[in-house]
């Protein structure tokens, strides 16, 4: 067999591949590259269609892409810079100076994706490559970040004892840092989040609530603002028909189940 | 063999169309681009252009005759059929099961057609080609039994009358009914009706030879499919590895890990108050060069407190600093160097001189330790049979220099400060704790306080005092250079009272003449973490 013929059938299969492609393939932004455009040929190896904001790019593949380097962070600042929602609030400040996107904004999920995926082992990464992103050896930032590096690797020989839903990666991050103002126990178990709650759900599976003839709701409940200033012995308690109760003893009239579900009266919701 | 081989590769072109089929279960859209899935991608992507070495050496003549000398075709098959499974399996594996992109989802169709054209032509296409070879060779005897039949007739003319016979259909049944195997083998037949059997025979295997050439090409045309879908594979697969890297592999992402081994190169220089200058300006003096070497060396292998023997001390990795020894890039070997450009004379006499002179002796006593390294102490025999303070510990432009020498008569002789004393390390366990920086000129008053303050909290080698008893123990070193603190135990304790917190020194003040001095043992031992009793710098407090 000629292998010539061979090779002018293949790329008479690429062709036929391409049209059908083209034709078949969807197009979320609404328009269509002519076949002859380098986009109609780009977009070949798009690996899913963009999220919703971003699908107007979809021919564009360079407004993101620089060639070879992939997706630089300088392309989604040229839209992304100041914005003053994001930076303002503590808990995404650190986007100031993270110079980093791709990491948790992973785009091609589908149109409906959102782009965000929390990665805390991503933001340790960072961080630690940030300590020593000056070049100069001897600068001042770089003195420090060299030094704390060290401690670093001191500190993660140790593993993660402790703290055991985090990676030895994340345990050099600062829980509070981010989520300082999140802290629902009002500091009094301390700043170490992790030695309860893992990076990826602030739920606890191995948390079981006490059980419902535990008296000890006051330890982590706290009443809410409609129980002071004489509400609760003027409707709360009354509407309960228990008068002497206190504030902190939850159990006389409230049940797990809800706490509007008020033990002999049902479903009440007075505000 | 071929049995085994076929089931191997059923095998494996089976697991191949099941793996593709995982994308209804699970599908992972970052595993083709991690660094695991890019190790997948490559060793595929080459395993797969492996058969394609069998197509060019079978399609070039002169370079099959060269190969099949050392090995030979069904080698070289067995090669490609193989590397043609095992490539698309790794291939498909790094997918993740993500088919999303029409060049991902065209590769992936490719690929397994072209496994399955490959299969089907190798071991359908082989057993036709065997049944054909029987089938000739089974035709070739036919036709010479019907030669010798036919020349047998041509002989004998009854012969050729019994042949007139046969001609009709009857006649021919009669023969076959008239006539048994077995008297066949006995009393031949009679040429004629032989040779008409044996055309019979003939026509049958001439007939099944055609209909097994109608399969070959047909499977012929499979082979033509096979290369065709192969250069398309090929084509497919150059886009994709483009595509790949001009959108960006997402494999070498920098991470943290990498750049760390790098840093220790480039750890900085001991906190000296010039360090951040020293980067946009020329360095002052080989004086300077000094301190920014030994100041990095410093920082470097500087460790926290640990205990050894029962001392809580901060520690140095002599075993890193030993390993610089020698190497000619090292801040070890650089510190050394530049202080043979330094000339003493130009010194200034002030705080910068003084700090010079102590990072000086502890220089000259670390380099001691490492170059001797591993030793238990500094007053160990190897450094010195009798007297390691005498022996050269460094050189400073062509003057030799000791330990001894540096401290009486240059420290203490120029700077009237009882403080050096601390300062000045005997690389020992029992010496005042260390900050992970060298001394340095604009600090230096700080630095001392805050050295000597520091030894007198250690309560395992500075101080301690039991006031039940009225006793104060304290450091030897204050009974070594008592003559720099009074000369007595009193003297010693005022000197003590000011560099403790107010409540001890209330009390010392004012027991200053009943408090009975005791010295700690003084342990020589190298403040090495290799020594240390835990590794943890918690220690046993």
């Amino acid at each position: 067999m000629k292998l010539w013929p061979g090779l002018l059938m293949a790329l008479a299969t690429i062709a036929a591949l391409f049209v059908s492609f083209y034709l078949l393939r969807s197009h979320p932004d609404g328009k269509r590259a002519a076949v002859l455009e380098k986009t109609a040929w780009q977009r070949m190896a798009s690996p899913g269609d963009l999220s919703i904001a971003h699908r107007f790019l979809e021919h564009n593949c360079a407004a993101c892409h620089t060639s070879v380097k992939g997706v630089e962070p300088a392309n989604c600042i040229v839209c992304h810079a100041n914005n003053a929602a994001v930076l303002q609030r503590q808990p995404t400040a650190f986007h100031a100076d993270i110079s980093s996107c791709s990491e948790c904004h992973r785009e091609h999920r589908g149109l409906h994706e959102r782009p965000t995926q929390m990665d805390h082992t991503a933001l340790s990464r960072i961080g630690k490559r940030q300590l020593i992103s000056n070049p100069d050896p001897e600068s001042e930032d770089r003195l420090i970040g060299d030094y704390f590096q060290n401690w670093i690797k001191q500190h993660e020989s140790k593993g993660t004892a402790g703290h055991p839903d985090l990676t030895a990666q994340e345990m050099i991050l600062d829980c509070a840092a981010c989520h300082g103002n999140k802290d629902r126990h009002f500091g009094l178990f301390g700043q170490d989040c992790a030695q309860c709650h893992g990076s990826v759900a602030w739920t606890i599976p191995e948390f079981r609530h006490p059980p419902p003839t535990s008296l000890d709701c006051a330890q982590c409940h706290q009443a809410p603002p409609s129980h002071y200033m004489g509400h609760f012995k003027m409707i709360s308690a009354t509407v309960a028909g228990k008068p002497h109760a206190r504030v902190d003893q939850c159990f006389l009239c409230h049940q797990t189940t809800s706490w509007n579900d008020i033990k002999n009266v049902g479903w009440y919701k007075h505000h | 063999m071929k049995e085994k081989e076929k089931v191997i590769v059923g095998g494996l072109v089976a697991l191949l169309l099941i793996l593709w089929l995982g994308f209804v279960v699970h599908r992972s859209p970052d595993f083709a681009g991690s660094f695991a899935g890019g190790v997948l991608a490559v060793a595929g992507s080459l395993l797969m252009l492996v058969p394609l070495i069998y197509l060019i050496i079978k399609r070039i003549p002169p370079l099959k005759r060269a190969v099949t000398k050392h090995i030979s075709m069904p080698t070289l098959l067995a090669v490609h059929i193989y590397a043609g499974v095992l490539g698309p399996i790794l291939v498909v594996l790094h997918t993740g099961h993500k088919f999303n992109s029409p060049l991902g989802i065209a590769l992936t169709a490719i690929t397994l057609m072209l496994v399955v054209s490959g299969f089907v032509g190798r071991y359908l296409m082989r057993s036709e080609r065997m049944e054909i070879k029987e089938k000739q060779k089974l035709l070739t005897e036919l036709t010479a039994d019907f030669e010798q039949a036919q020349e047998e007739i041509r002989c004998s003319p009854t012969a050729a009358q019994e042949l007139t016979t046969l001609q009709s259909f009857f006649g021919r049944l009669a023969m076959r009914l008239l006539t048994t195997r077995d008297g066949s083998r006995q009393t031949p037949l009679p040429a004629a009706a032989r040779a008409l059997s044996l055309s019979e025979s003939i026509a049958d295997v001439e007939y099944a030879i055609r209909t097994h050439e109608t399969f070959k090409r047909a499977f012929g045309i499979w082979l033509k499919f096979h290369i065709v879908m192969s250069f398309v594979l090929y084509i497919l697969l150059a886009l994709h590895i483009w595509a790949g890297i001009h959108f960006g592999l997402r494999w070498f992402e920098p991470s943290g890990g990498a750049h760390f081994a790098t840093t220790s190169q480039t750890v900085d220089p001991g906190g000296s108050s010039y360090s951040h200058l020293t980067s946009e300006l020329p360095i002052a003096s080989a004086a300077d060069e000094f301190s920014q070497h030994y100041g990095r060396l410093f920082l470097r292998n500087w460790r926290p407190a640990v205990t050894i023997h029962g001392f809580l001390t901060t520690v140095f990795d002599y075993a890193a600093i030993a390993g610089e020894v020698g190497q000619p890039n090292s801040d070890f070997t650089k510190a050394a160097a530049s202080l043979q450009r330094v000339d003493v004379a130009l010194l200034d006499g002030g705080d910068y001189e003084k700090a010079f002179w102590i990072n000086i002796y502890n220089f000259g006593a670390m380099k001691l330790a490492a170059e001797h390294y591993p030793v238990p102490s500094i007053i160990d025999p190897k450094i010195s049979a009798d007297d390691p303070w005498g022996v050269e510990a460094l050189r400073i432009g062509d003057e030799s220099y000791s330990l001894k020498k540096i401290e009486n008569a240059i420290l203490l002789e120029k700077f009237d400060d009882p403080r050096i004393v601390f300062a000045i390390s005997c690389a020992a366990v029992s010496c005042p704790d260390r900050t992970d920086r060298i001394f340095s000129e604009a600090s230096l008053d700080q630095q001392l306080d805050a050295l000597v303050r520091g030894l007198f909290a250690n309560s395992t080698k500075g101080l301690a005092i039991n006031r039940e008893l009225g006793v104060a123990t304290l450091s030897w070193i204050l009974k070594a250079d008592q003559r720099l603190f009074g000369g007595s135990d009193q003297g010693v304790l005022q000197f003590v009272s000011r560099y403790v917190p107010a409540d001890t020194q209330n009390w010392l003040e004012s027991h200053l003449s009943e408090i009975k001095v005791e010295y700690f043992t003084h342990d020589w031992g190298l403040n090495d973490i290799a020594l240390a009793d835990t590794q943890t710098e918690e220690g046993t407090r």
